[in-house]
């Protein structure tokens, strides 16, 4: 048995440190430093890792950070809703989000033309700036091709964007594929529907993308998650390593409780009573705001890799993989 | 089935390979001891060649070897006849798994001069849940504290150690020093004389990551460096490590349909692993997924699971009577009587 150890202070404390302390004081601590163990652990292992996380990660700023993952290697398929995709298009192009309040007048806000995530807000002009963008991106598309899989028309829009803190920047430059099964649920999709309606032959094809997924990984890798908060995005990575006989690592980070039944807050034991992540596979459940959590769990995670000379070869790896759809 | 029109399989195993990854092994640890279980093949060649230990888990195992001196004998479920047997043919060495075992041993020899080595297997925590259901093996590590007290000064015990092990290729458990501290008393690392850490080395396959060894060797001397500071010495059992990458499995391809290879070897007789663990064999001149075409390898039994590589990448276009040679091949390649199957044999070079 583990010990409870004393949390003691040292100056100039690296996050490094504390997190390794975490395996001894207990609740959620514990549980954090085993998140990052097994991140650790599935890249030691060489596991197609699947990150995916809820488009609010992507208003905070979080954003940067998961493109920096992608372009350690880090991370092999992304999945996410589309509202994250069309912040990270809004972010790449100058839109500055805001830090807010929790408790504000929501009415004030809404006059102001003002919408809030919590507690970070985002002014609708940035939505109309993002808007008269993607008409003009959606035309380049058309010009290139009538029919898209959603993540191949993903990685064309990263391809036209030009920032290093950009996830489809990154993901397109380092072949790594990103999914969004729900692209119509936001104004983005909106905008889909527009152009179709303009262009009848124009297609963004959701099921053809999920061929994509599932031929992203086989039975002969193993196969890593880390999911971020709930909703689609999780669920369709884990449904995705389901048919390919189950995730060897799962790293789950949620507000969501199991109590619920929902896929939010479903935890990993419940995902090996359907054979999304196997019966011996190397776990953990984090419950905490991942905005929190995450940084501590993958700084811990990365500085272990680094360390022991990994993150280059994750990197070169990364460089010589050939695109994953 | 075997077909006439290809030659039959064999496996090859390299003494020189197997020579060059001991020596690697030794240059870290105090006594490597290469766990026979994963190819007794190799057995001989570190009798013959090296001052290392053969770890044996049962009594069959014996006939590859000739000085029992060197065998460390992992007990599990024994009875005095047995250990007086072991005895007699030379083996001081013993590794014990629990209680009833260990108070076997202990009956057995407190009649007699016996001098001897013992190991008491620790049940150490191990940070992963993929082994919950192999928790059944070892004592709680308060057993292990109370035991080591009685049995420090039990005259038929010359050396005293602790004995755990974690699940093979292993890649992310290394940081062992602080686990040990976290279990044992500073009086059991005063009284012990050895630290055997067991096996775990990893291998390279198609879905290992070659490239956490570095870390596991730095790890392995750095703990090295902690225990002799407590005047232990660390013990090893690599078995994985240094007979995998010795050997090669040569097949032959039988048919190829759509982008399926069939070749004249099953897993069930050749690499029962790649269920097991699983691991999966790399093939020679496999490509990146950007230069070739990706095929399913087949073995040559019906079963489902009868699957070398579900998606190797090649880039000439197989044909029937082509080689197919799986490397890394040498470890955990035991055999099945599945379908009848017949043992493939093993041609040894040098």
């Amino acid at each position: 048995m583990v010990k409870v150890k004393d949390l003691k202070w040292k100056q100039d404390m690296r996050v490094s440190e504390l997190v390794d302390s975490y395996e001894h004081i207990g609740f959620q601590s514990v549980e954090l430093q085993r998140a990052s163990e097994v991140i650790v652990k599935m890249k030691k292992d060489s596991a197609k890792v699947f990150l995916t996380f809820t488009s609010n990660m992507v208003t905070s700023g979080l954003r940067g950070f998961f493109a920096q993952l992608i372009e350690l290697g880090i991370a092999d398929v992304i999945v996410t809703t589309v509202g994250g995709l069309e912040e990270d298009i809004m972010k790449a192009t100058g839109e500055d989000f805001q830090i807010g309040s929790f408790q504000t007048d929501d009415v004030e806000l809404h006059e102001k033309g003002i919408n809030r995530v919590g507690n970070l807000l985002i002014k609708n002009e940035s939505y109309m700036n993002f808007e008269s963008l993607i008409e003009r991106i959606l035309k380049k598309l058309y010009e290139k091709q009538k029919h898209w899989a959603v993540s191949e028309m993903l990685r064309e829009i990263g391809l036209m964007l030009d920032d290093e803190n950009s996830i489809l920047y990154q993901a397109a430059k380092n072949d790594v594929p990103i999914f969004c099964p729900a692209i119509t649920d936001g104004a983005f999709g909106f905008h889909l529907y527009l152009f179709q309606q303009d262009h009848p032959d124009f297609m963004v094809d959701v099921v053809k993308d999920f061929g994509n997924i599932l031929f992203a990984s086989s039975f002969d890798d193993r196969k890593g998650v880390i999911a971020l908060g709930g909703s689609i995005s999780k669920h369709h990575a884990i449904l995705s390593t389901l048919l390919n006989g189950g995730a060897e690592y799962a790293v789950y980070m949620t507000t969501a409780h199991r109590t619920s039944g929902s896929m939010s807050g479903a935890n990993t034991n419940e995902a090996k009573s359907w054979g999304k992540v196997k019966d011996e596979s190397d776990v953990a459940t984090v419950i905490g705001d991942v905005s929190i959590t995450f940084p501590l769990a993958m700084i811990h995670a990365l500085d272990e890799l680094a360390e022991d000379g990994l993150l280059e070869s994750l990197k070169r790896n990364n460089e010589d993989r050939g695109a994953n759809t | 089935m075997s077909s006439p029109t290809v030659p039959s399989p064999k496996f090859t195993l390299s003494k020189k390979v197997v020579l060059e990854q001991y020596k690697k092994v030794r240059e870290v640890v105090d006594i490597p001891a290469f766990s026979s279980k994963t190819n007794p093949r190799v057995s001989p060649m570190i009798e013959e060649n090296t001052d290392g230990f053969l770890s044996v888990h049962m009594i069959n195992e014996l006939k590859h070897l000739k000085d029992m001196s060197r065998v460390l004998f992992l007990a599990q479920g024994w009875t005095s006849e047995i250990v007086e047997d072991l005895y007699e043919r030379g083996i001081r060495s013993f590794a014990v798994d629990n209680e009833f075992d260990l108070d076997v041993l202990l009956s057995t020899i407190e009649p007699t001069d016996w001098k001897i080595t013992l190991l008491l297997r620790l049940k150490l925590k191990e940070h992963s849940l993929r082994t919950e259901r192999y928790f059944v093996f070892g004592m709680t590590s308060d057993v292990i504290n109370e035991r080591v007290a009685q049995l420090k000064d039990d005259p038929h015990i010359e050396q005293l150690g602790v004995h755990f092990h974690r699940k093979t290729q292993n890649v992310n458990e290394w940081k062992i020093q602080q686990d040990i501290e976290d279990v044992l008393s500073e009086e059991t690392l005063e009284a012990i004389d050895i630290l055997n850490i067991g096996g775990g080395l990893p291998s390279e396959y198609a879905n290992t990551n070659v490239d956490v060894i570095g870390g596991i060797f730095r790890r392995l001397t750095e703990l090295r460096e902690w225990l002799h500071e407590k005047e232990i010495q660390l013990m090893i059992e690599p078995g994985r490590f240094i007979s995998a990458p010795a050997g090669k499995l040569i097949t032959y391809i039988t048919g190829v349909y759509d982008n399926n290879i069939i070749v004249n070897a099953s897993v069930y007789n050749s690499d029962m692993d790649a269920i097991l663990v699983p691991v999966k064999l790399r093939v020679e001149g496999e490509v990146g997924n950007n230069a070739g075409k990706p095929y399913v390898i087949k073995g040559s039994t019906p079963c489902s699971m009868d699957l070398f590589r579900y998606r190797v990448y090649l880039k000439d276009e197989p044909k029937i009577g082509d080689e197919i040679v799986f490397i890394n091949a040498g470890a955990y390649n035991f055999t099945s009587n599945f379908c009848d199957l017949e043992e493939i044999p093993t041609e040894i070079i040098e």
